[in-house]
């Protein structure tokens, strides 16, 4: 059994004629997974993540987090899930110690389970050093980790991350993106959310592709890629015009297509895969007498995949 | 309940080391207090300086003189006869000169005599006294006589001050009053007896004399008491004692009352700041229940403007050295405006979207309140509409139980008020609690 199970999740703003958030959105994540909502500005991501933290109510269809329903044991729920919010949500007033200290306090955690769980999360963090400095001193990526160690203390089975690199430098990025795969060897199961192709692919086990409200794709990386039917690209430059060596290229098996640009001195073919199909391409190069002086493969990727469902960029 | 201490704890700690929350909780009330008792006096109670007056007796002058420079007037010696008054009975105008000048009149009339109407005149128009008195050439001629002769005293007064003049012509009248009832009574008398045709022409003249005579002995003696005026404090039932509690405590009451409403809502705004800043939002993802986190912030509340009121208290009574009254009652009335308080500042929170909208509605809502409750003016206890009106408005009721505290009054004696404030912050936080579970639901 999955360890959340969404069903037909649905969200309308000022209903009847109000903005449809979410729209049907179904899927489900196994315990230990890191799934991956992709998506757009405005996909509907945080949307979800907000029903799913029963923080809004939705206006259609359920979702169970470890086996709790957000409509009718939200408490419950809350106690299995730690939600890390897209904005900075600590109290900047306070030492990284006492933002911890309180927020376990209000994951019911006491005395010196509680003592001894913040001690572990700063460690976590990295940032024992500077636990008694106050919050609003640190920089972005160390308040982002505060961000996330509030999330940690009770050690939820179930971890939301709604963009949590969003605005940081990539270092601090690295760091995050360290300590989540590390969160998931431990045993965590993993909700991200992200606009960031990059991470939902390095990140992911599953990806789900959202936009605008809708659930479009869901699977691997690898079956997503399948699933639209996505070559990869070659592209190759000559010291001579191609007109003749294209025609021999085409004719390799592997090979859809090759298009020529800048009167022939470039080529752009689309393969099923790069590594079988070079050398066959390399050596009617040589063949015909053509020099290749440049050469770039081009995987096909969840941006190529979301341009092919959607019609639009990921990063539009 | 350990999670709800906890939200209160760490904003109470939080809003105390804001310098601008203590401003506006604990400095901004005390100094308007301090700004207002040294203006009024500091700690006595509202006072009128003596009034200076300048009395000019022309009285012993034939009648229609004006007693121009170096023509005589009257001496100055109290009591002085004038050529036809009876032996040993004192003069209509020496009765106003003595009432004027006496002793029982010290604290109200500083009079000092002059011989002229005109020097008189200048001394008011020279600032140098507030009020002339002049006492006409032929004033007691015209008192004695009974033909209905009359005469006329001139109060002339400096015309940019009220209170003092009206003070020195309301006495001036009331001594003409009894003349004039003096003269009443022996006309009357005299008219009586020649009507009656009682006797001779003899006989008629030994009456009017007599009666001329009963006038005079009426206004020397019986009505010649002086005129007494009797300054009184209203008794409050129940009290033994009525203590004065002086200009300065009644204002930093009043500031007390309406800096708490201010302290309150300090405190809970707390939860728009969390609003914006997404730290509420994440509140309501742990298992900590709504209730408890609104519990939280209105204990918040509570404690922050006890704490407050505790040190507006302590400062009045050490530094403006304020009797706030018995500890019982003084007690209570913390405790109950703090409930108010708390109550009100959770309804304003409760119908605020933002924090600019809370600061700017909340003001004017306290200000208003303050106004019609009497606040800044202690119209409370002034009677009439003022008084009635702040009956409207929780603050209205707390002022006049602090006054009542203040002046001796005991928790019985302002059980009324106190329920009656207690009323209104339960309807406050009732309703705001509604607004806030259905907003945050």
């Amino acid at each position: 059994m999955s360890i959340v199970e969404v069903d037909d999740l649905r969200k309308q703003y000022d209903p009847p004629k109000g903005v449809l958030a979410v729209d049907d959105v179904s899927f489900s994540i196994e315990k230990g997974e890191i799934f991956s909502l992709l998506g757009p500005n405005g996909a509907g991501k945080s949307t979800t993540i907000s029903m799913l933290s029963c923080l809004l109510r939705p206006s259609g269809g359920d979702a169970r987090i470890c086996d709790h329903s957000i409509g009718s044991d939200s408490q419950a729920v809350k106690e299995s899930i730690g939600v890390v919010p897209q904005d900075i949500a600590l109290y900047g007033d306070m030492s990284a110690r006492e933002n911890l200290h309180f927020w376990g306090v209000m994951y019911g955690l006491t005395g010196d389970e509680l003592a001894r769980r913040v001690d572990e999360v700063l460690e976590l963090i990295t940032l024992t050093e500077r636990q008694k400095d106050r919050v609003d001193k640190f920089s972005g990526g160390m308040k982002r980790r505060v961000n996330i160690g509030a999330a940690l203390l009770h050690k939820p089975q179930v971890l939301y991350l709604d963009e949590p690199t969003v605005g940081i430098d990539p270092q601090s990025r690295r760091a995050i993106l360290d300590g989540i795969l590390e969160l998931r060897e431990q045993g965590m199961t993993i909700l991200y959310t992200t606009h960031y192709m990059a991470e939902a692919q390095e990140l992911s086990d599953r990806i789900g592709i959202i936009d605008h409200g809708k659930l479009i794709a869901l699977g691997t990386h690898e079956e997503l890629v399948k699933l639209v039917g996505e070559k990869t690209e070659v592209h190759l430059g000559v010291d001579k015009h191609l007109h003749e060596v294209a025609e021999t290229w085409r004719g390799i098996a592997g090979v859809g297509s090759a298009d020529l640009e800048d009167e022939g001195m470039l080529a752009s073919l689309l393969v099923d895969d790069a590594n079988a199909v070079l050398p066959a391409i390399f050596l009617a190069a040589e063949t015909a007498g053509v020099r290749i002086t440049s050469l770039n493969v081009v995987e096909p990727n969840l941006e190529t995949v979301f341009l092919h469902l959607t019609g639009r960029a990921l990063r539009e | 309940m350990r999670r709800v201490l906890a939200i209160a704890w760490k904003d109470l700690r939080s809003i105390y080391r804001q310098p601008s929350a203590l401003a506006t909780m604990l400095a901004a009330p005390l100094g308007v207090a301090l700004i207002l008792g040294l203006a009024f006096g500091g700690q006595g109670s509202f006072q009128l300086q003596p009034v200076t007056t300048v009395v000019a007796d022309l009285s012993a002058a034939p009648a229609g003189t004006d007693g121009a420079d170096g023509a005589d007037g009257a001496d100055g010696a109290d009591g002085a006869d004038s050529a036809g008054a009876p032996d040993g009975v004192q003069r209509s105008s020496a009765v106003l000169v003595d009432v004027l000048t006496g002793k029982e009149l010290d604290d109200l009339i500083d009079a000092t005599r002059v011989k002229t109407a005109a020097a008189a005149r200048r001394a008011v128009d020279d600032g140098e006294a507030a009020v002339a008195v002049i006492i006409p050439a032929g004033f007691d001629d015209a008192v004695s006589g009974t033909g209905g002769a009359q005469t006329q005293v001139e109060v002339y007064t400096d015309p940019t001050q009220q209170i003092g003049p009206a003070v020195v012509e309301g006495v001036v009248r009331q001594v003409v009053v009894e003349i004039n009832g003096a003269r009443a009574a022996a006309t009357a008398a005299a008219r009586l007896g020649t009507v009656a045709t009682i006797g001779t022409a003899g006989d008629i003249e030994t009456i009017k004399a007599a009666a001329e005579d009963a006038a005079r002995r009426f206004v020397a003696g019986g009505g010649g008491e002086g005129v007494v005026i009797e300054a009184r404090a209203p008794s409050l039932p129940g009290s033994a004692a009525s203590n004065d509690p002086g200009i300065t405590g009644i204002v930093l009451a009043g500031q007390l009352v309406l800096f708490t409403f201010f302290g309150a809502s300090i405190a809970a705004r707390t939860i728009l700041v969390e609003q914006e800043e997404g730290t509420l939002a994440r509140l309501f993802t742990t298992p900590t229940t709504r209730g408890s986190v609104l519990g939280g912030k209105f204990l918040l509340a509570y404690l922050t403007v006890l704490v407050q009121s505790i040190v507006i208290l302590l400062v009045g009574w050490l530094a403006f050295q304020i009797d706030w009254g018995s500890f019982a009652p003084v007690a209570v009335l913390v405790l109950t405006g703090c409930a108010v308080a708390c109550g009100l500042a959770m309804l304003i929170g409760a119908f605020s979207r933002t924090l600019a909208q809370e600061g700017a509605i909340g003001s004017g809502i306290f200000l208003v309140l303050a106004l019609l409750g009497g606040n800044f003016t202690g119209s409370f206890a002034s009677g009439g509409v003022a008084s009635t009106v702040s009956r409207l408005v929780p603050n209205g009721w707390l002022l006049a139980a602090w006054d009542t505290a203040m002046r001796g009054g005991t928790v019985a004696d302002i059980a009324l008020n106190v329920l009656v404030a207690l009323a209104f912050a339960a309807v406050f936080f009732v309703v705001a609690a509604v607004v806030l579970r259905r907003r945050f639901a």
